[in-house]
């Protein structure tokens, strides 16, 4: 059964080099978390120290409770499935399966066949057993390393980037396989990547890491519709978020948002310096009738992706919006476009911190 | 894929076919070159020792054709049999030495940081001085009168002993001469072949709960496979037809109990300027170093389950 | 005698290149091949400068040119110089004069000084030197630095356990002197056992003792597995057995023993005279007051034993056409002067009695001097013309070590070292 994992104020220092600062996460029994974050900015680095493969430069890491930081990787009951396999080369795919299981001795032989034919069929590679690792197409060699993970049944399952080295297909399939594997399982399981397509899909929960430190933690939802920060906002979606900067006015009874070109009805809390970004994905944004607009500008391009058309709309002057509709919608390059809110509200942030300001309800 | 890189250090054997496919010429004509030096260099005089071989040859004058006569003197001559008995014994302690001593050196440094920089630079000193040079320096440290032996012993209760006087320990000092000096080159080519093993490979072990001693025997060694191999030819060969270590450090004694093929066929050839002898035994050297190499290979083949 | 050949086509292409160097013999001008070069500033190199200034004062039309050579390709090059006609009127050699005669390189001296020598036989010593550079009646080589290996003792060593150098006469008195000295703590015998770097030891001594003087017979024939072989060979090893020579010998070199003995180690150790010097000027404890050097004990008190001995000495070629200049100055670098030149200024053993007794003669490297010289001419001798001799030492060293390291018997081990010594020949 999954442990539970805790970060209390971890940090990690490569010599002179801040690699980590004040990581706080608790991940309960059971539960898919995923680290989120780009390149470089620390995830590796804490899943490593929660494996034992990283000394702890600050703070605490906790297994089940317990603090791990002083315990070597083999006795703290995880399993690592790593970004390039690691599969033991001079070894065949049931060599590398059993290895695990031998390398801790005290399990018969017979024992060590059973879980290996067991965990080749799950994963269904049961005719590769012979195979050496090197015979093996990408797609099943990242089979057999999760395979050699699970065969233990490991209190926490750590996966770093498992999918990034498959072709886009071969990833989605795999996602859905990682994702059955862990209803079935059970397992803990800390899964690290920079693709936030799979964070969102798989986890229940997602830590987003930016320049090592957490920047936000909490279900997908959460993280997509309330990111507490710029950087959030804009790490997640598919396009990059369009940010306009502008001030809160207080007009008629009502909150404004404004700013050249743009004017918009917000009910947000207001920082003391009313300095204000506005933060506008290609979902945020829908035509509606010219009469409910909130912003009106012309359609500069279109782009077909596949169930989907998106626009780029100038609006005031020289600015552009993204703005996702149906492909069937028909808009085509020149068009007048009115545009409406798709959700409950705007994305608005503090201008001087990137901090997000809290819709009021 | 990174991991391509991994394991054609293991096995090449799936290669080999595609080396003799026929019909393709022009690759063969870029090595024509090195192969005609190889044929100058290497064939050549390996040609005419076996020629010479053939002749009573004295003081350069070539004498009367004698066929095997000289084979035939060399395998009756008890000192070149016995030659043979200190280059297997003076070899094969050695290598075993050397190799162990340079594996554990190449374990304990391999990680590039300030501490095993500055230890690998130290222990590369006895290789990267003359041959000659090191020799004679433990020529004298070993030496009685030099009193350092007496000095390290004598406390243990070990009476006063002459190293170099003796035939045991005089053989026992050339192979810690050759420990000596070769250990360094042993370390680097084992640390060459321990530094292509990617990191991942031992994170993944530990992660799988291997202890040390299980990794360094399930993972480390059989992926080392093929640096293991270069070095213990490369040493063994070395050993075989080592001369600098016999001729400075005990000149062959005492009592020819350091007198290896090598010297023995120097001394022979250059000594006693008997040439035809001389090239006798150097093609029989050549043999047993063929021999020596094939029965490495052969070893290795036998034992590892290679992948295809 | 093939081992020459060796050498000689080794240098083929050296000597071919450097014959055009060769002045044209013309009147007046004899050129000299010698391993010294007069424009240097050791002993003997001054001393050969002061030789040819003061015979070109002499005799002005006359012109010694100097043609400085290496010393190991020396007579092979002035063979095949003589094969080509371009060689110079004078050569110096070393172990090699028989190699110079068998040639035709050189020449017989007595129709130029048979005269000379008749009248300064009475001052010349080292008769056996020039007895070895005589054959068939023909001197064919007049010795210059003649040296030769003996003994080399520690004199403040034996004073102080009360022993004289004559107890060294005999080898009983020889064992004796190294217990007395062992006993007393103080540094006994070194003997280069090593069959590298071979010298004479006590067995090779005894040997040639035994045996006439000779370590090989007539034709450079080897026969050591006699009784007279074992008994040298004998003496040696029950020496080591009972402890006198420490059985690191066996891994000592001729060098190795005498580094060892210049630092002190050691207060008796066989050593070509010729190292006197060095000795002196290598070692902060030797003087004349500390150091001296004997004859080799023998088996009685009627001689000393056999030293092996060899010089420096200058022949005339063969097609020299300044046949009578260059004999000329050959015999005045023997004369009273010369002579004094080589003793005083270059300190190589007096070649004459006259030159023996010179004051300036006295004390330092000279006193050694005068001591080996007397040794060596009472007891030196020399080589057999031809025969490969410096490695037939080796071949005694390893019986020596087969007797007492891989328990073979002396005559068994003594049979070996003959068959070796035969092979090379
Ligand atoms: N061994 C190391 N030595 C020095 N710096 C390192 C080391 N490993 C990682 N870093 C640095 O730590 C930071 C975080 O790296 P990492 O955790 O690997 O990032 P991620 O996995 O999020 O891409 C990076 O700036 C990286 O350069
Ligand atoms: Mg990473």
């Amino acid at each position: 059964m999954g442990k539970t994992v805790e970060f209390c104020e971890v940090g990690k220092n490569f010599g002179s080099v801040s690699a980590l600062q004040g990581l706080n996460l608790k991940i309960e029994e059971g539960e898919f978390v995923s680290f989120l974050g780009p390149s470089g900015s620390g995830k590796t680095t804490s899943l490593n120290m929660l494996a034992g493969l990283l000394s702890v430069s600050a703070g605490e890491i906790k297994i089940a409770g317990q603090r791990v930081n002083e315990v070597p990787p083999e006795r703290r009951n995880i399993a690592m499935v790593f970004q390039n396999y690691a599969l033991y080369p001079h070894l065949t795919i049931a060599e590398n399966l059993a290895f695990p299981l031998r390398a801790r001795r005290g399990m018969s032989k017979d024992e060590i066949g059973k879980r290996v034919n067991d965990a080749a069929a799950v994963l269904g590679v049961p005719d590769l057993l012979e195979r050496y690792p090197k015979e093996l197409s990408g797609g099943q060699q990242q089979r057999v390393a999760l395979g050699r993970a699970l065969i233990r049944d490991p209190g926490v399952l750590l996966l770093d980037e498992p999918l990034s080295n498959l072709d886009a297909r071969l990833r989605i399939r795999m996602r859905r396989d990682i994702k059955k594997l862990h209803e079935r399982l059970g397992a803990t399981i800390v899964y690290v990547t920079h693709d936030q397509a799979e964070a969102l899909t798989l986890s229940s929960r997602i830590a987003v890491f930016n320049l090592g430190s957490l920047q936000q933690f909490g279900t997908p939802e959460e993280i997509y519709n309330k990111p507490v920060n710029t950087f959030v906002a804009n790490f997640l979606g598919e396009r990059e978020m369009t940010f306009v900067e502008g001030s809160i006015e207080e007009r008629q009874g009502r909150q404004w948002f404004t700013a050249p070109g743009v004017t918009v009805p917000v009910a947000h809390e207001t920082p003391p310096s009313q300095a204000v970004t506005l933060g506008i994905r290609a979902e945020t944004l829908k035509p509606v009738p010219a009469e409910g607009a909130l912003i009106s500008g012309e359609v500069r391009e279109v782009e077909h992706s596949g169930a989907d058309l998106i626009l780029y709309v100038t609006v005031g002057v020289q600015r552009e919006l993204v703005v996702r509709t149906e492909a069937n919608s028909g808009f085509e390059k020149g068009d007048r476009i009115d545009l409406g809110l798709a959700q409950s509200h705007f994305h608005l942030f503090d201008t001087a911190t990137g901090v997000a300001l809290a819709p009021r309800v | 894929m990174a991991e391509a890189g991994v394991a054609t250090v293991v096995g090449t054997g799936g290669r080999r076919s595609k080396l003799f496919r026929v019909g393709e010429v022009k690759p063969y004509l870029f090595v024509l070159p090195f192969i005609g030096l190889e044929a100058l260099f290497l064939l050549l005089p390996l040609g005419m020792s076996l020629y010479y071989s053939l002749f009573d040859i004295k003081y350069l004058i070539v004498g009367d054709f004698v066929g095997l006569q000289n084979y035939f003197e060399i395998f009756s001559n008890r000192r070149f049999l016995a030659s043979v008995g200190v280059t297997m014994t003076f070899s094969l302690f050695s290598l075993f030495f050397t190799f162990i001593v340079g594996f554990a050196l190449a374990l304990w440094l391999v990680k590039d940081n300030g501490h095993s920089v500055f230890m690998r630079a130290i222990i590369l000193v006895p290789y990267v001085i003359s041959m000659l040079v090191g020799s004679l320096l433990l020529k004298w440290v070993l030496s009685q009168d030099a009193g350092l032996t007496d000095l390290l012993l004598g406390p243990l209760g070990i009476p006063s002993l002459s190293i170099l006087g003796d035939p045991s320990t005089a053989m026992a000092a050339i192979v810690y001469n050759g420990v000596w000096r070769d250990s360094a080159f042993a370390m680097m080519l084992l640390m060459a072949g321990l530094k292509s093993i990617p990191l991942h490979i031992y994170q993944a072990a530990k992660v799988d709960g291997a202890s040390k001693l299980y990794t360094f025997w399930r993972i480390t060694l059989p992926l080392m496979r093929m640096p293991i191999l270069i070095t213990l030819v490369r040493l063994l060969l070395y050993f075989v037809n080592s001369l600098t270590f016999q001729l400075v450090l005990t000149g062959g004694g005492p009592a020819g109990a350091t007198t290896n093929i090598v010297l023995h066929m120097y001394r022979s050839a250059f000594e006693d300027s008997l040439l035809g002898l001389g090239n006798a035994m150097s093609f029989v050297l050549f043999l047993f170093n063929l021999a020596i190499i094939a029965v490495i290979i052969i070893l290795f083949r036998v034992s590892g389950r290679t992948p295809k | 005698m093939g081992r020459y050949y060796a050498r000689t086509l080794a240098t083929v292409l050296a000597a071919t290149c450097s014959l055009g160097a060769i002045a044209q013999a013309n009147a007046g001008t004899v050129t000299m091949w010698t391993f010294l070069n007069p424009e240097n500033t050791s002993g003997r190199e001054v001393a050969l400068r002061n030789v040819i200034e003061k015979y070109e004062a002499n005799h002005p039309g006359v012109d010694i040119v100097v043609e400085p050579q290496d010393w190991a390709t020396m007579t092979e090059k002035f063979v095949l110089s003589h094969s080509a006609n371009r060689a110079p009127d004078i050569i110096w050699s070393a172990q090699d004069l028989g190699l110079l005669v068998n040639s035709g390189a050189v020449t017989s001296l007595n129709p130029y000084l048979a005269d000379w020598l008749a009248e300064n036989d009475d001052d010349l010593l080292f008769d056996n030197a020039y007895d070895n550079a005589t054959y068939d009646g023909e001197l064919m080589a007049v010795p210059l630095f003649p040296y030769s290996v003996l003994v080399f003792y520690r004199k403040d060593h034996f004073a102080q356990v009360g022993l004289t150098e004559d107890d060294l006469d005999t080898w009983d008195g020889f064992a004796a002197a190294v217990k007395k000295l062992q006993d007393a703590g103080l540094p006994g015998l070194l003997l280069p056992l090593s069959e590298d770097k071979p010298s004479s030891t006590i067995a090779t001594t005894a040997y040639m003792d035994l045996n006439d003087g000779h370590l090989l017979a007539e034709g450079c024939v080897a026969d050591f597995a006699t009784d007279i072989g074992v008994q040298a060979l004998t003496l040696q090893t029950d020496m080591i057995k009972s402890g006198l020579i420490s059985q690191e010998a066996v891994a000592r070199t001729n060098d190795d023993a005498w580094d060892l003995f210049i630092g002190g180690r050691g207060s008796i150790v066989p050593q070509t005279s010729a190292r006197a010097g060095a000795l002196l000027s290598s070692s902060d404890w030797a003087n004349e007051e500390t150091v001296g050097i004997v004859p080799w004990p023998s088996f009685t008190t009627d001689h000393h034993g056999p030293s092996v001995g060899a010089s420096w000495q200058v022949s005339l070629w063969s097609g020299s056409q300044n046949k009578e200049e260059a004999s000329d100055f050959m015999a005045f670098m023997a004369s009273e002067e010369g002579a004094k030149e080589w003793a005083v200024t270059g300190e190589q053993l007096p070649l004459r009695a006259s030159v023996a007794n010179l004051p300036e003669l006295s004390g330092g490297v000279f006193a050694l001097n005068q001591a080996a010289s007397e040794a060596l001419n009472e007891t030196g001798r020399f080589p057999r013309p031809g025969c490969a001799e410096s490695s037939t030492m080796g071949d005694w060293n390893r019986a020596a070590q087969d007797v007492l390291l891989n328990g073979i018997s002396p005559v068994d081990a003594l049979q070996e070292a003959t068959d070796s010594t035969n092979r090379r020949q």
